[in-house]
């Protein structure tokens, strides 16, 4: 069994660690009774171990519907006095914000950590979104590690500080604390046997009551009254370090993964022991005491964070309240630091050097070098896997499409999942908004998508489009089994209670597999691989009042285009649940079934390109241009592509699927 | 045996196409980085520190400072064939990713990747080691772009850096019977070029560790396949 935790390594041990599976670690090691999830990249894996983990080492996990249930359920173990951590991504928090925000009035009893993996430049998410200025939305501690190491610490340590606040405590990850691997030092795994606890008075401070009296206001003042304590805490944090350099008066203060790349920084300059330096692992509140005597010390402070200018914001702050003189810079200042993207130690270095009196490293021969060598690069766009069951969808609908007429702009809104690469495009072509007299059709399946905001969003724009009236085209919506439960019930129901002419295409591939191949609630498994019941996505949609669900197999490209067409025909909203198994996780339980048998006759295949816009990346032209080619190692057998030929050029065995193992529910991917 | 660059850390990149084993490989050299790190302190511990003299090479990354290994990873939202890039940094390191010019080895899984990461990155008195077999992009496979020549891109890497070993890591994995050892074979070759602060047992051992179940001695294999094949192209010169 993989020990991703090194559960069986003695304490004291050094590994090299995945920062997720760091921060899953610090749980373990502080005696963890509950964790909750759901998956969101960059912070899947910190739930995928424990679930892993759970029942060995005798506490539950679980992937949840939800961040906002997810949430709920963590929050309902800390009432009671357990142990409980809840991790998602950015936009998680965004779904549980009600619950995040609402908590702290009522505080809790046993340790509540809230473990949001932020993404600077946006590498698996719909925004940039910042969480740490929630936690003082939240009026709650915030941590901010700079590396798995650290991060281990702070979630180890949070359960006991929480404790003692009675308060929830955030620990803010990033894609590159979250994802990047470090050398770690195991602790003790620490057991903490507790009963759970409750009891009915009001007074308690786990138990708030919101209709009782004296309710929120005094809920709200017994919060503030814990924010000195909170201080208390951030002024002897060990997590923030403060080390003066005598005579200097230029100053750096850098927080989490900001301060591993300031350190760089400030070493490459050889400034060591010449700038003030004060390193933050505390996110909020800041430790004023240390910031206002660096403060004090300097005349140029600069600092450095990865998201907005959110310390930047604070330290201004405790310039204005200390009388300092000292000019604060960072991000928010036109530095050559900007407020999107991540941050690196070359921007640092830019930023620093002048400060210092420096001139910053530049080399403009090797630059015009560079930018000659670039130009020679040629694009590599995401793509859907080989073999990929939304792959014959897209193709269903893209042929239903094709029928309508020609002048029809259709719109189509993308939930997030796998299936929203439909929607990057190929990165080769050059569009401008100059174009936007044209009519554009989409060349493949990869521009097909118009719109992907945020989980459960495509119905209720959809129904948004039609019920302002849009007529150019078809309106369709898209998600996934994950999604369909996480944010698109509520859509599903107001679509069947409000109306609007949308089809809400859902395909089930059984998992949420963009994120790792986590068990969804139509896998027929939960987290920790124990069998459970697979919900049923057709019968849930008629039990929320859709009186029309179809139903379609994405391995038999004919049955989508029908079940399509025979949507269009009906009134309101139609649902029509197109199922096929994730082909990488089909071909993890059959690898040794599969032949290399889907060919192409070149001498049928007459090079008309058909093929290619279906986008599985095992097709592809030959060396010589002109005839299709299927990559043999590449191709996973599922037969889209012969469907797709004209010509019938293209021969593959029938497509075998069948369900998850541990699944009761009948099978539903099945294609013949 | 490379001796650490000014910032006190050996900056190596593994460029490759998710599916190809470039994580793995990092992982492997992090793990390494920490084994040998242990040996030395053992080693200290009996006092036959100057025995291990290969070893002295870690030690020089970071004087007086314990080793820090630090793996930056960058990838898409694909599930396969997008283009992974890990940063494995050990010495000194604090970061997850190699500062613009710092890598001093890259190790290439796939070549157009390989000039992708070199630009930014690699340092002009860097290596790249690097697979000639190409893993075709859809942009390439739909008509709707070129991919380069390999004559170019291993032209451009030499303008880049210091040397360029570059063979068909693939072909030779497929020699061996399996396609999927290809990662290390790289790792083997780069092992040869001696820039990498392990040494061959260490990393040997680690590979041993870490690859899946039942394949040890075909990786073990492979890396010795890739370390030959490194010492012949250096040996005949006909490194580029």
């Amino acid at each position: 069994m993989k020990d991703d935790l090194h559960l069986a390594a003695r304490p004291g041990t050094e590994a090299v660690m995945l920062g997720n599976h760091a921060l899953a670690r610090g749980a373990v090691e502080a005696g963890v009774h509950l964790v909750t999830a759901y998956p969101g990249t960059p912070s899947s894996e910190i739930a995928e171990a424990l679930c892993d983990a759970a029942s060995e080492q005798g506490f539950h996990a679980q992937w949840s519907t939800n961040e906002k249930v997810a949430i709920d359920i963590a929050a309902g173990a800390a009432l009671v006095g357990m142990r409980s951590l809840v991790a998602m991504k950015s936009a998680g928090l965004n779904v549980a914000m009600d619950t995040f925000v609402t908590v702290p009035y009522g505080g809790v009893k046993g340790g509540f950590v809230v473990v949001v993996a932020d993404d600077p430049d946006a590498h698996f998410s719909s925004t940039e979104h910042d969480s740490r200025p929630l936690a003082k939305q939240a009026e709650i501690l915030c941590l901010e590690p700079a590396d798995g190491g650290e991060g281990k610490e702070m979630v180890r340590q949070a359960f006991d500080i929480s404790e003692k606040l009675e308060l929830p405590v955030m620990v803010r990850s990033v894609s590159r604390v979250s994802h990047g691997s470090a050398n770690v030092t195991l602790g003790e795994i620490r057991k903490v046997q507790r009963r759970p606890h409750f009891n009915k008075h009001y007074g308690f401070s786990y138990r708030w009551d919101v209709y009782g009296p004296p309710g929120t206001r005094f809920r709200h003042e017994w919060l503030l009254r814990q924010f000195p304590k909170i201080q208390a805490y951030v002024d002897e944090s060990p997590f923030n370090e403060l080390v003066m350099a005598p005579g200097g008066r230029l100053g750096v203060i850098a927080s989490g993964l900001g301060s591993a790349y300031a350190l760089e920084a400030i070493r490459t300059l050889g400034l060591e022991g010449k700038v003030h330096w004060c390193k933050l692992g505390v996110a909020f509140p800041l430790p004023e005491k240390k910031v206002a005597e660096v403060l004090a010390a300097c005349d140029t402070l600069l600092v450095v964070e990865e998201g907005i200018d959110w310390i930047e914001t604070l330290v201004r702050g405790i310039a204005q309240k200390t009388g300092a003189r000292c000019r604060v810079t960072g991000k928010g200042d036109g530095l050559p630091i900007p407020l999107y993207g991540e941050i690196n130690t070359d921007m640092v270095i830019a930023s620093l050097a002048p400060l210092a009196g420096k001139r910053a490293p530049a080399d403009p021969k090797r630059k015009a070098l560079k930018d000659e060598l670039s130009a020679g690069l040629c694009p590599r766009s995401s793509t859907l896997c080989a073999g990929c069951p939304h792959l014959g969808a897209y193709w269903g609908l893209r042929q239903a499409l094709q029928k309508q007429g020609k002048d029809s702009v259709h719109i189509l809104n993308g939930d997030i999942g796998c299936y929203e690469q439909a929607g990057y495009g190929i990165f080769a072509e050059n569009l401008s908004s100059a174009d936007d007299h044209k009519v554009w059709k989409a060349q493949s399946v990869y521009e097909m998508l118009d719109t992907i905001y945020v989980m459960g969003s495509a119905l209720g724009m959809a129904q948004g489009q039609s019920l302002a009236g849009y007529d150019r085209g078809k309106i369709v919506a898209i998600a996934g089994d994950s999604s369909f439960f996480h944010g698109n019930l509520p859509a599903v129901a107001n679509a069947a209670w409000n109306g609007g002419n949308v089809l809400f295409m859902v395909l089930d591939n059984r998992w949420t597999a963009m994120t790792g191949h986590q068990p969804s609630p139509t896998t027929g498994r939960v987290g920790d691989g124990r069998s459970a019941v697979s919900l049923d996505i057709v019968e849930t949609s008629k039990a929320l009042g859709v009186k029309n669900v179809l139903q379609a197999s994405a391995f038999d490209v004919k049955s989508v285009k029908e079940a399509i067409e025979k949507a269009w025909t009906l009134e309101g909203a139609v649902i029509v649940v197109i199922s096929g198994e994730c082909r990488l996780q089909w071909l993890r339980r059959h690898r040794k079934d599969v032949r290399p048998v889907t060919k192409v006759d070149p001498d049928r295949c007459n090079g008309c390109g058909i093929c290619l816009p279906l986008g599985c990346p095992a097709l592809g032209l030959g060396p010589d241009g002109k005839k299709t080619e299927i990559d043999q190692i590449l191709c996973n057998s599922c037969g889209l592509c012969a469907q797709v030929c004209a010509r019938q050029a293209i021969s593959a065995a029938p497509v075998e699927t069948e369900t998850v193992k541990a699944g009761p529910v009948k099978n539903e991917g099945g294609a013949k | 045996m490379s001796t650490a660059n000014s910032t006190g850390t050996i900056n190596v990149i593994v460029a490759g196409v998710g599916g190809q084993g470039s994580i793995l490989a990092a992982h492997i050299l992090g793990k390494a980085a920490i084994r040998q790190t242990a040996a030395i302190r053992q080693t200290a511990a009996i006092g036959q520190t100057a025995a291990i003299r290969q070893t002295a090479a870690i030690r020089q990354t970071a004087p007086g400072r314990p080793v820090k290994v630090r793996i930056g990873e960058t990838y898409g939202a694909a599930m396969r064939g997008g283009k992974v890039f890990s940063h494995v940094r050990i010495g000194d390191a604090r970061a997850p990713l190699t500062a613009e010019d710092g890598a001093d080895i890259i190790i290439g899984l796939e070549p157009l990747e390989t000039l992708r990461v070199a630009i930014p990155y690699l340092s002009p008195e860097g290596v790249c080691v690097v697979n000639t077999a190409k893993y075709i992009p859809a942009d390439v496979k739909m008509g709707r772009a070129g991919y380069p020549e390999m004559d170019s891109i291993l032209a451009a890497l030499k303008r880049l850096g210091r040397q360029v070993i570059s063979f068909d890591a693939t072909a030779a994995a497929q020699e061996l019977g399996r396609a999927a050892v290809m990662n290390t074979i790289m790792l083997g070759a780069a092992s040869a070029t001696g820039l990498l602060p392990m040494d061959e047992k260490t990393l040997r051992d680690t590979i041993a560790e870490e690859a899946p179940a039942g394949t040890a001695e075909l990786n073990m294999k492979a890396f010795d396949r890739g370390r030959e094949i490194a010492q012949s192209l250096s040996k005949t010169g006909a490194k580029s």
